[in-house]
């Protein structure tokens, strides 16, 4: 090992992370119904198979149908699909493929303001996909309580918690496709645990720990919460955990992708 | 005599060491003065590239000093690069957007208006030559058309200091010399050049001075005229052994060749069955005379030619500057 002279300057320029991020929303202006139309299709097609299909034979779930008791969830989860995969293989493709980083660093743009810049890209498509759905959902009346209103805002930070662990896991992935380890290990069990198509109660043992360090399970809790207008401390400690593994996983994206491009 | 130009950059002892031990740059010193072209002249692999990336923060260095502006890079890497345009030797040109859009996307990371970056974007397009090509995707483009919208790409932030990987690697002679044309107007405009390439040309036509590079260290220094003079000289003959036997050159000279070179003075490279005679150090009214004396086998073919900066390579390294080509 050597010890080289790393930069001393390791803040986030805001101002810079914003031009990152315009930077997709421009791509993203330019391309959004090949985009946004596969991500709605997709939670829709759940939602007729589980929600209509399954729900038809599952009776009185938890005092609703049991449509309204997985349209919350499915909000959540799409959120959690939509960034964690724009900022897996998207991150990826314009680090690795593109060069676009390689091009924004020899500008004022620093590594800390590109990360930055993704992970915000990343939590506005969540959020726009899950706004999206929810609208749809609202329309045939899933949500219980007005306070679904709210869902665009958890969506935003679910996609931002989702982003930062997806940028994490593209730091580390030494080639395009050994990302599907991070669906397959990744996402998708978080998806299964994440307490969408069943009570979480349900759950014991290893599973139910499992659950409980799933980043999307408290994402999932606090959306229900708010489709059926059930807050309490329980809310505040979910709301809390997301924000925490925000923190950590955006501090762990920073120091994976600086160790990874500067060298 | 008028003061020496301000020192725009200041590289002293510069090493990048990789964590598997191997050597890029080797303790290397130079310095850029204002409103000067320097060219780091070398062969692929030599270190330039590297040199290059340290220069804008992005490679940092194991030891020595680098200064750009009286900054050093490893503190104050953004007020660097807010005064830095970069053409990096890959075109990493955004896919995903049009020519004009990489402009205006660009001039974001420099915090520019949206008014002056349109109106910049709209001279670089004029400069490079790329007007009609404002709406294209970057996929439409020719090789030079990339090269040159890089280019362009690189002046939005108005740089005082330009730095250039490797400009024309890759491209026909007609879009290399829109690119030279370029070079030339950017060094009009008052900006300070910095460039690597193994096209010696390129090096000789555009450079002030030039850095040869070889193995991560500086082999030799100076104005290229100069340097080609003093290293090689204004004529060198070059001899063809290729075809003197049936299998081909032979592995070494005839002694009578070598003995009747040393006992002129004549210093030479015998390398590939091509013979190099240097007429550095020579008079240059009796140095052709000298040439001709030189005894040769049989079938060996001979031209009298000018020195290049090959020959000052060839000369000092023992090997030429672009095996590959």
């Amino acid at each position: 090992m050597t010890t080289d002279t790393v930069p001393a300057d390791r803040t986030v320029d805001l101002a810079l992370a914003r031009a990152v991020w315009q930077r997709n929303r421009d791509v993203f202006a330019r391309l959004w119904t090949w985009l946004l139309i596969p991500n709605v299709v997709d939670v829709c097609l759940s939602m007729l198979a589980l929600g209509l299909g399954l729900g038809a034979s599952v009776s009185d779930f938890g005092g609703t149908g049991y449509a309204e008791f997985i349209a919350p969830g499915l909000v959540a989860c799409s959120a959690m699909f939509s960034a964690g995969f724009e900022c897996s293989y998207g991150t990826y493709y314009r680090m690795d493929k593109q060069r676009t980083f390689d091009a924004m660093v020899a500008t004022p743009v620093q590594i800390e303001d590109v990360v930055l810049g993704e992970l915000f890209y990343g939590a506005v498509r969540g959020a726009v996909s899950a706004t999206a759905i929810a609208i749809i959902f609202g329309a045939f009346g899933l949500f219980g309580s007005w306070w679904a209103l709210l869902l665009p805002l958890v969506a935003f930070v679910t996609a931002f918690m989702v982003a930062a662990l997806a940028v994490t896991a593209a730091s580390v992935s030494p080639m395009l496709e050994t990302l599907g380890y991070w669906v397959s290990f990744g996402i998708f069990p978080m998806y299964w645990l994440s307490g969408t198509f069943y009570d979480a109660g349900e759950l014991d043992g290893t599973l139910a720990a499992l659950q409980q360090v799933s980043p999307a399970y408290h994402a999932v809790t606090v959306a229900r919460d708010a489709a059926t207008s059930s807050f309490g401390m329980h809310t505040v400690a979910n709301v809390a955990v997301m924000l925490g593994i925000s923190v950590l996983c955006t501090w762990s994206a920073i120091v994976l992708m600086r160790r990874r491009l500067i060298r | 005599m008028s003061s020496p130009a301000e020192i725009v950059v200041d590289a002293r002892a510069l090493t990048k060491r990789y964590d598997d031990d191997r050597i890029a740059v080797d303790g290397i010193d130079f310095v850029v003065r204002r409103g000067e072209c320097l060219g780091f002249l070398g062969p692929n692999g030599a270190g330039k590239s590297t040199v290059m990336r340290m220069l804008y923060g992005f490679t940092p260095r194991t030891s020595g000093e680098l200064t750009v502006f009286g900054m050093d890079v490893a503190r104050n890497p953004r007020l660097i690069k807010a005064r830095l345009g970069v053409v990096p030797q890959d075109n990493n040109l955004d896919p995903d957007n049009t020519v004009w859009q990489n402009l205006l996307i660009y001039a974001r990371y420099f915090r520019l208006p949206r008014k002056v970056a349109i109106e910049r974007a709209q001279v670089a397009l004029d400069l490079f030559a790329l007007g009609d090509r404002r709406d294209s995707e970057i996929s439409e483009l020719s090789g030079g058309m990339k090269r040159r919208l890089v280019m362009a790409r690189a002046l939005m932030g108005d740089p005082e200091l330009v730095l250039l990987d490797e400009p024309t690697t890759g491209l026909d002679p007609q879009a290399r010399r829109v690119v030279w044309r370029t070079l030339r107007e950017m060094r009009r405009q008052g900006r300070t050049l910095v460039l690597t390439t193994h096209y010696l040309d390129e090096a000789e036509r555009l450079c002030d001075r030039l850095i040869l590079v070889d193995h991560g260290r500086v082999i030799l220094e100076g104005r290229p005229a100069e340097l080609i003079a003093e290293h090689a000289g204004g004529v060198v003959f070059e001899a063809d052994l290729t075809d003197v036997a049936a299998d081909g050159a032979p592995a070494q000279l005839p002694a009578v060749t070598t003995a009747a070179m040393a006992s002129t003075g004549l210093d030479h490279v015998y390398e590939s069955g091509t013979l190099t005679v240097y007429g550095a150090g020579q008079d240059p009214a009796g140095v052709e005379a000298a040439f001709a004396r030189i005894p040769l086998p049989a079938g060996t073919t001979h031209v009298v030619r000018r020195g290049t900066l090959e020959d000052v390579f060839l000369r000092i390294t023992g090997h030429a500057l672009a095996e590959d080509e």
